[in-house]
């Protein structure tokens, strides 16, 4: 093998396979790259075996052949390089030889049988989506996403695809079980688009955080499409596929609360600004709050054993009659982190019911659920 | 806060519990054959030409000359009839973790000593226990009832004269001390009764015509500190009755764990895993014994080869949960290296050990348990009354089908 490539397109395509890679040995290779010359380029390769990425990336072959070998190492070297061009070539034994100007690095790499094959793609199914829009879901509910969560499926990202108001519709649903949030967006369809009505899928969350680093880069729009349990993404000659996660996804529906009228109306910097300072004081662990509702005003309070406590008063709008509820202070700053727009709603009805969290000026597409503490 | 700064308003009442014979009497009680006989715990005495020491000594075999530290050798000679025993220490250490988990129901001051002797600070908890003669001796009845062992029991203001109390009456002793009378009972005391003075210095104490510990109560503080130094102050303030020092709870286990070794070193996937959960249910039960959650999780796996190799998780929300544990430590398997060889030993452990925080946090599914806490409190319930064995996991029950009626 033999290949000419540009320092900047090798390095992006190193870029983009970190998050890919697995970190933790399990398997040498699969801490590695795969590097394929083909006659139409270079195409890379990185899988953990249950998400696979591949790109075929703009490169002059001389010779083809393939080889892979530690995606970690050669994304340090290719960012201390400066040279614009790098020459890649690799001898019988899987030594890869990489030159740049006047450095030349051997690194010894493993032959390109050992390297397990990406799942086959049996049938596409692709829609087409505004890649800003996607970018939007995702921001809005990844954060809800549990972590290492023993109830497995709370560890995806739910996709669905339904039809309200006539309207076909891709809703994203992340949840920890102690906060829920729920995105949606109208699906703009060609005539000939396929795309089953009754799409639900959950996607592994590390799929989910390399879709939306994709989708950060810009650049042409992405496709999107599943088939029954994977998940393929095309997008600037790339392709990536995650296994889907199995199991029954919970019935987030049913606790989202029903619209009433008894509405909290703020000013969504103010709000967070307040619960910043105010929780600076906050119990180590918990972070926990007391927010006090009142018709004017909305009252932050909280208190640390050893240090002290904290006040402060934010104007609002209240409708109902004066309560008080404790919130963990994270949960609450981290759906308004992502949230848009001049001022926020929440609605809740006691104190120990759940909050629910709109946008003013976007009622429909966007809801978030935090459950309270008890205080 | 005047309290807390001057000591000298709110009296402290201390208990020195010291288990009588303790390894003996625990031999005594597990094998009723040996009861009433010279009970001798130590190395093995190979007819006389034994090395090493006794251990413990029960009441009977003391009779003979018998007594801790005693070479094992001389102890055969002194009482060759005697019941010898080996050293069972993790029978004992058990043991000792249920009278200690009794004394922990009265204070959480309780400074161990050993596996069988502790001071416990129940100032706090005379509302609620009442005088500080009844708690001592309901400690000791608890004792007697639950565990079937005898415990001598001192009670004083100081934790000198409460340890001097305790060992005036063994085996079975109760002395309290009042108030003031700390003096009084010390004084006719000899002088190696004084805490911290070996043989060497009661020698020399006596050498200066201090033969009692009442006779060194009214020396000269300042003729002793010149003596003595430090230590000559220390020993009149105590001759005193005077003990400052504080009832110290033990610092904390760093960490808890558990490991199994194979009987066969094998790779069979089937048989790790229920190694795993089985260890997992271990350190989850110790866990919640100590009330205390783990924040890092490590799987060990020593391979056939002799090889160790660990791997770690830091979670989230600290567990004491068996089911998390497990899953845990099975993702940390995937991830070593070594899986598909032999294993030899597996080891599971928690560290970063926490007081669980009263989560008041409330959920969107109750319905999805985040964690099994209400099973898990029911199984712990079951397994204290019944044993460790009575209920356990099915995958654990390799001999049921054997066993199982008709």
């Amino acid at each position: 093998m033999r290949v000419t490539i540009a320092r900047d397109e090798l390095l992006t395509a190193l870029h983009r396979v970190q998050g890919v890679v697995e970190k933790r040995n399990t398997m040498p290779s699969l801490a590695n790259v795969l590097l394929e010359a083909k006659p139409e380029g270079l195409d890379i390769l990185a899988t953990d075996l249950e998400l696979g990425m591949r790109g075929l990336y703009k490169a002059k072959v001389e010779e083809p052949g393939s080889v892979t070998f530690s995606a970690r190492k050669l994304y340090e070297i290719l960012k201390e390089i400066k040279e614009p061009e790098i020459a890649l070539s690799v001898t019988d034994h899987s030594l890869v030889t990489i030159r740049a100007g006047r450095s030349q690095f051997k690194v010894v790499g493993l032959p390109s049988k050992d390297f397990p094959p990406l799942p086959a793609i049996e049938r596409e199914g692709l829609i087409s989506l505004p890649g800003a829009s996607l970018l939007q879901l995702i921001r809005k509910t990844l954060f809800a996403v549990g972590d290492n969560d023993t109830r497995y499926v709370l560890n995806g990202l739910l996709i669905t695809v339904l039809t309200e108001g006539g309207k076909p519709m891709i809703r994203l649903v992340g949840t920890d079980g102690h906060r829920l949030a729920v995105a949606d967006q109208v699906l703009e369809l060609d005539k000939d688009a396929e795309f089953p009505e009754d799409t639900k899928v959950i996607v592994p969350k590390k799929a989910a955080l390399e879709i939306r680093r994709l989708l950060e880069e810009g650049g042409d729009e992405p496709m999107i499409g599943f088939t029954k349990n994977m998940l393929i993404f095309r997008k600037s000659g790339l392709v990536l596929t995650s296994r889907l996660m199995e199991g029954n996804y919970p019935n987030y529906q049913q606790v989202v609360p029903k619209e009433t009228t008894q509405k909290i109306t703020v000013n969504r910097e103010d709000f967070e600004g307040a619960l910043r300072r105010v929780s600076v004081l906050s119990r180590d662990k918990t972070y926990a709050v007391k927010l006090t509702f009142s018709p004017d005003h909305l009252t932050l309070f909280s208190s640390h054993p050893d240090m002290g406590e904290a006040h402060e008063e934010i104007p609002s709008k209240f409708n109902g009659e004066e309560f008080s509820a404790g919130f963990n202070a994270r949960y609450l700053l981290e759906v308004l982190t992502i949230m848009d727009g001049e001022s926020i709603e929440l609605q809740m009805d006691a104190p120990l019911s759940p909050c629910l969290l709109k946008e003013t000026e976007n009622t429909q597409m966007f809801k978030a659920v935090v459950m309270p503490v008890k205080v | 806060m005047e309290q807390a700064s001057s000591p000298g308003k709110t009296t402290r009442w201390i208990i020195h519990v010291d288990m009588d014979a303790f390894y003996a009497s625990v031999e005594q009680r597990d094998y009723p054959e040996h009861r009433g006989k010279p009970v001798i715990v130590g190395a093995d005495p190979k007819g006389g030409t034994g090395r090493g020491v006794v251990s413990a000594a029960s009441y009977e075999a003391r009779k003979f000359g018998v007594h801790s530290a005693l070479p094992i050798g001389q102890a055969y000679r002194r009482c060759p009839l005697g019941v010898f025993l080996p050293v069972r220490m993790s029978r004992y250490q058990e043991v000792s973790s249920h009278i200690f988990s009794i004394f922990r129901r009265y204070t959480d001051l309780v400074e161990p000593l050993s596996l069988d002797e502790a001071f416990l600070d129940v100032t706090g908890s005379l509302r609620l226990f009442g005088t500080p003669q009844a708690i001592g001796a309901q400690i000791q009845r608890d004792i007697w009832e639950e565990a079937h062992l005898i415990a001598s029991v001192g009670v004083a203001t100081t934790k000198y004269v409460a340890k001097v109390a305790s060992d005036l009456q063994k085996p079975q002793g109760f002395v309290i001390v009042p108030e003031n009378a700390e003096r009084t009972f010390l004084h006719d005391l000899p002088i190696e009764r004084l805490w911290g003075a070996g043989p060497k210095t009661a020698q020399r104490l006596r050498g200066r015509g201090y033969e009692t510990i009442g006779q060194l109560a009214s020396a000269s503080c300042a003729e002793l500190s010149s003596w003595l130094g430090k230590q000559g102050k220390h020993f009149w303030e105590l001759a005193n009755g005077i003990d400052a020092r504080e009832v110290v709870p033990e610092a904390p286990a760093k960490s808890i764990g558990a490991e199994m070794t194979f009987d066969i070193d094998t790779s069979e996937i089937s048989a790790i895993k229920k190694t795993i959960l089985e260890l997992a249910n271990r350190v989850g039960s110790r866990l919640r014994t100590e009330g205390v959650q783990a924040k890092t999780l490590t799987l060990k796996f020593r391979t056939a080869k002799f090889e160790t190799y660990a791997r770690s998780t830091t979670l989230q929300d600290p567990t004491d949960q068996d089911s998390t544990i497990y899953h845990k430590a099975l993702m940390l398997l995937e991830r070593l290296p070594c899986a598909t060889e032999k294993a030899r030993l597996l080891g599971v452990a928690g560290s970063h050990l926490v007081k669980p925080e009263d989560s008041s946090q409330l959920t969107l599914f109750p319905s999805m348990p985040e964690s099994s806490t209400h099973v898990t409190r029911a199984l712990d319930s079951i397994r204290s009354r019944f044993g460790a064995q009575a209920i356990q996991p099915a995958t654990l029950l390799s001999h049921m089908k054997n066993k199982a009626p008709g």
